[in-house]
């Protein structure tokens, strides 16, 4: 039985290493880096063992657009950004949930599971306009609630962390 | 049992899992509940804090991008441009949450906040171109976005308290919901502890219960399982064969000794096995014997009756052996069956069956009346006899009824005689248990009704029970009486005999003395002249002499001790010739009178006989004595005399007297026995003074009288008796004091008329010459015989010892006419003189002197052949006619 279980572990952490080991390194950015991602990844671009981000490097990952409503909008806008777990993967992270940290050191910590239930999408774009520091940008999580009803509630509000700076896989 | 144990098992098992399932319920309720109270709790406060976070994080930004600008106006520090532009930008995306989305709806209720807000945002748009680039960023310009941005502080800050009071005041609904979540919350909290409490309360009491009933459980399945292993060993050591079958009457359980009461079927006893197979088996094994072809129907017919299990049966096997097979169904529908061995049982039964029946035989076979009680005085079993003695009727009912009612059943038929019916019954009881607590027996007796007595015995039996038995002892009783009276005349026999043989002694020696006496006073008196003086002295000696061999010839006519030849007599006229005699002794006043008068004949010896009567008439008259009186007698003949004789006569040893009987206030007692039809019946009365019964029993005894020392010898009524002894006479004495007396005398009548005085003393004629040889050891009697028979002419010899007197008859044989032998001699008595002269010549005759004689000494003498017999004293006349007659053949006594 534990034999069991630890190949299974084994193929698993084998399916998760296996796209970050293949993917090509990780380039510098050329534009202003406008987010950092540490902890357990393999894929950096820092000396520091981190992955740094500008917008153009998020877009290049893929786009991803997602009409909801929020509890600080009106009316449903249509975010535009990247898939939270396709970042995760381009990163190679192996943790199991990420602390995603604000310019004003708002923190609050997300589990991995969250991005591969949901198309969570890190935006840089609301209703095609890029978001600046004053619409909650330059990044800002968005949980698709209009799409699942499960997640129109106060507990996944806090989660809906703008103005990303930093994510901090665990 | 177990289908039981499950079914509770399996309810308790149901009861566990509901519990279980309500306290998961519970829990999962309490569980949801507290969440979704907590959330709402969190969501409350949350609601209210996040309001005013946003505006607190809208003045913490408005600080913080002063804090950046303020030190390069003040020229503290140079200008940080990208942290100013950034805190610029913070600011900024502070202020559209408060305008816009629904997070910050409530805050929009603030008085004045949109306006401010909105304010602040021109002023932000208005200020943005100067931060568009830095360098056209003068020192002036910034001065200016400082002074314009330091405007909004107090706005923002009033704002905020403004916040803070709406918040306070708009959030005391949401106080109120918080409270109500508490005060819900408080509640879940009590309803859970009380649940909980409740649910800890009946886990608890389920588990004691449980535990309990486990406990219990547990008790009596060990129970169980001790008396189950109790019971089987139980079934195992019992001596019976036991067999329990199940429903599908199948053997179930047995023991071993079921097995050994059935070896046929011992090998395949098993378990499982049918009863129907046993019995097959049984069949065919042989243990019971049927035909093969009935075995079948057989086997059906028993199995049908084994499932309708009836009484007990007894079975006999093959083996002879008997069992008896006790069946049951019981309350579960299973049969039980019981097989006990009852063979020696059955033996003991037969047995007992045998000895009932001999007991019962052995009862009505023997003498007594038996009757059985058991423990409750009730009667059980009794014989033939017991019934016959108390005369009860064949129908009288005593089976089961008890001692008392017995008793007072045969008291109402009058079996006690007198006397209440209650207290002969008391009586009883009385002496029965009495008799139970003393020992266990008792002994009684009773006459009953009909005279006769019966001897009751009564003894206790092991089991309280007791055997009462009936003896008639009537006879038993006569006989006894009888006895005492026997051993009575017994005694008197001996004393008469006693005497008898004193006086009978001493008279022999008298006679010799006597003898010489009168034989040489005779002799003397022959020899005196008529004129001598000695005459009459001579004479008075001759009297007394005389007188003393009457008195002796009396004493041994009462000893009979004569021997006195028995002919036939005249009675008749021996009695008249009596009575002439008595007439002219007894006195005048007495009156002599003759009653009915037959002419009769007895044997026997006339002189006795003529004492007998003279003795009686003396006694008749003296008993009269001075006064006028009547002396009765009367002869009959009897052709037969039984009748005539009291009722006891003739039954009586004819040695003693009988009893004596009163009979209408005169008392009998008789003597003898009759011996042959036809007797002479001879009677003398008195009217004299009588006798009492005390005088009566002594009359007849020697030297007993009632007369004073002069009047009598007390020998007569003693010799009557000696003499009619001998005569083999009855004697039946009647008499009452005051009234007479009279004697019966019954003597045996002789046939035929007797020659007239045959025994008349002849006297001796003329000159006798013959030879006589004389022996006698007594030289006076010897000398005085040979001088009487020399004087008469005949030639003696006189011999005094026997051997001497045989030797000279043996010399001379033919010369000798005659023998004259004494009887008693030392040496050679007279029996074997006179066998031995027999012998030498046999027509020698032969007399024989003897003192006494009986029948036997008699026989035998005459069987000898000896011709006469003289009886001593001898007086000369009486020596001379023997001697002549013997000599002539006239003498014919030894011939007979």
């Amino acid at each position: 039985m534990r034999k069991i279980l630890l190949s299974i572990a084994l193929l698993a952490v084998a399916a998760f290493s296996w796209p970050g080991a293949s993917a090509e390194t990780l380039p510098s950015p050329r534009g202003k880096p406008i987010l950092e991602i540490k902890g357990r990844i393999s894929v950096v671009n820092t000396p520091e063992e981190t992955a740094i981000f500008d917008r153009e490097m998020l877009e290049k990952i893929g786009v991803t657009k997602v009409q909801t409503s929020t509890p600080w909008t009106d009316g449903r806008p249509v975010f535009e950004g990247v898939l939270v777990r396709d970042l995760l993967k381009q990163v190679g992270a192996t943790g199991h949930q990420v602390t995603v940290i604000a310019l004003n050191d708002y923190k609050a910590t997300l589990p991995v599971s969250d991005f591969e239930k949901y198309p969570i999408i890190l935006a840089h774009k609301m209703d095609g306009r890029l978001l600046k520091v004053r619409d909650k940008g330059p990044l800002w999580i968005i949980y698709p609630q209009d799409q699942f009803e499960e997640l129109r509630d106060k507990s996944v509000h806090r989660k809906w962390v703008w103005q990303v700076k930093e994510m901090h896989v665990e | 049992m177990e289908r039981d144990d499950e079914v509770m098992r399996g309810t308790a098992a149901r009861r566990y899992w509901a519990f279980g399932a309500v306290l998961f319920t519970f829990i999962i309720v309490i569980f949801l509940s507290f969440q979704a109270l907590f959330d709402q709790k969190r969501i409350i406060e949350q609601d209210s804090r996040v309001n005013l976070w946003f505006l607190a994080q809208t003045e913490i930004e408005y600080l913080k991008l002063m804090e950046v600008l303020t030190p390069s106006i003040t020229k503290d520090q140079d200008l940080d441009y990208d942290r100013l532009v950034e805190q610029f930008e913070l600011f900024w995306s502070r202020l559209p949450i408060l305008l816009s989305g629904t997070q910050s709806e409530r805050l929009r209720a603030v008085p004045g906040l949109t306006k401010t807000v909105g304010d602040f945002v021109l002023t932000l748009e208005e200020l943005e171109p100067y931060l568009a680039d830095r360098d056209k960023l003068t020192p002036e310009r910034l001065s200016e976005v400082h002074q314009r941005l330091d405007a909004l502080r107090s706005p923002l800050h009033e704002l905020m308290q403004r916040g803070v009071t709406f918040d306070y005041v708009s959030t005391s609904g949401d106080r109120r919901r918080q409270e109500y979540v508490y005060y819900q919350l408080l509640s879940l909290f009590i309803g859970t502890m009380l649940g909980g409490l409740l649910l800890l309360f009946m886990l608890y009491r389920e588990i004691v219960r449980a535990n309990r009933a486990y406990v219990v459980a547990r008790k009596a399945e060990r129970e169980a399982s001790i008396a189950k292993g109790q019971l089987v060993d139980a079934i195992a050591s019992i001596s019976e064969g036991f067999v329990l079958y199940d429903e599908e009457d199948r053997v179930a359980l047995f023991n071993d000794r079921y097995k050994e009461l059935h070896p046929p079927i011992a090998p395949i006893m098993r378990v499982g096995i049918s009863f129907e197979d046993m019995l097959r088996e049984a069949v065919q094994r042989g243990g019971i014997k049927i035909a093969s072809d009935k075995a079948e129907s057989w086997i059906a017919e028993v199995v049908a009756q084994h499932l309708n299990p009836g009484a007990p049966f007894e079975s006999r096997l093959a083996d002879g052996r008997w069992l008896r097979i006790s069946e049951r169904r019981m309350s579960n529908g299973r049969i039980v069956g019981i097989h006990t061995d009852i063979t020696e049982l059955k033996q003991r039964e037969a047995e007992l069956t045998q000895k009932t029946a001999l007991l019962q035989a052995t009862l009505d076979n023997i003498a007594q009346g038996v009757c059985v009680f058991d423990a409750e005085h009730r009667a059980i079993t009794w014989n033939e006899r017991f019934f016959n003695l108390l005369e009860l009727p064949p129908d009288f009912p005593l089976m089961g009824v008890t001692y008392p009612e017995f008793v007072r059943r045969l008291a109402e038929r009058g079996e006690f005689g007198e006397g209440t019916v209650d207290e002969a019954v008391a009586s009883h009881l009385r002496f029965v248990e009495h008799a139970l607590a003393e020992g266990g027996s008792g002994r009684m007796e009773r006459r009953r009704p009909d005279g006769r007595v019966i001897e009751i015995t009564v003894n206790a039996m092991p089991d309280g029970g007791f055997i009462k038995t009936y003896t008639d002892v009537t006879e038993r009783i006569r006989a006894e009486a009888e006895r005492a009276n026997l051993l009575d005349q017994f005694y008197a026999s001996q004393k008469m005999q006693a005497v008898g043989t004193l006086a009978g002694g001493i008279a022999h020696d008298f006679n010799n003395i006597l003898g010489s006496i009168l034989g040489y006073s005779h002799l003397a008196l022959e020899d005196l002249p008529q004129d001598h003086p000695a005459r009459e002295s001579v004479e008075q000696v001759a009297t007394a002499g005389a007188r003393a061999r009457n008195l002796v010839q009396q004493i041994l006519d009462f000893s009979r001790r004569t021997e006195t030849p028995f002919l036939p007599v005249n009675l008749t006229a021996l009695v008249d010739e009596a009575l002439v005699l008595m007439r002219s002794t007894i006195p005048v006043t007495i009156a002599i009178e003759k009653d009915r008068w037959d002419e009769a004949h007895v044997y026997g010896s006339a002189t006795q006989i003529h004492q007998v009567i003279l003795n009686l008439c003396v006694n008749a008259a003296q008993a009269i004595g001075d006064r006028p009186g009547t002396i009765r007698l009367g002869l009959e003949l009897l052709e037969d005399a039984a009748p005539q004789l009291p009722t006891h006569a003739g039954r009586l040893a004819d040695q003693a007297w009988s009893r004596i009987e009163e009979v209408d206030g005169r008392y009998r007692m008789s003597f003898g026995s009759l011996a042959g039809r036809r007797h002479v019946k001879l009677t003398v009365s008195d009217t004299g003074s009588g006798m009492s019964p005390t005088v009566m029993a002594r009359m007849f005894e020697p030297f007993f009288t009632t007369k004073d020392i002069k009047g009598g010898t007390g020998l007569g009524l003693a010799a009557v008796q000696g003499i009619l002894q001998q005569h083999r006479a009855a004697i039946v004495v009647d008499s009452a004091p005051g009234a007479g007396t009279r004697f019966e005398i019954y003597l045996p009548a002789a046939e035929g008329a007797a020659p007239a005085d045959a025994v008349s003393v002849t006297e001796p004629s003329g000159q006798a010459s013959e030879r006589i040889l004389v022996i006698d050891d007594d030289r006076t009697l010897l000398e005085m015989t040979r001088t009487t028979l020399e004087r008469q002419g005949y030639r003696v010899t006189a011999a005094r010892d026997p051997t001497d007197g045989v030797r000279a008859f043996a010399a001379t044989p033919d010369e000798w006419d005659l023998v004259i032998t004494d009887r008693t001699m030392p040496r050679m008595n007279g029996e074997d003189v006179a066998r031995e002269i027999l012998r030498i010549r046999p027509d020698t005759p032969v007399i024989m002197c003897t003192g006494f004689s009986d029948a036997v000494t008699e026989a035998k003498a005459r069987s000898i052949g000896i011709r006469a017999f003289l009886m001593k004293p001898i007086v000369g006349k009486e020596l001379l006619s023997t001697v002549r007659g013997v000599l002539d053949g006239t003498h014919r006594q030894a011939a007979e």
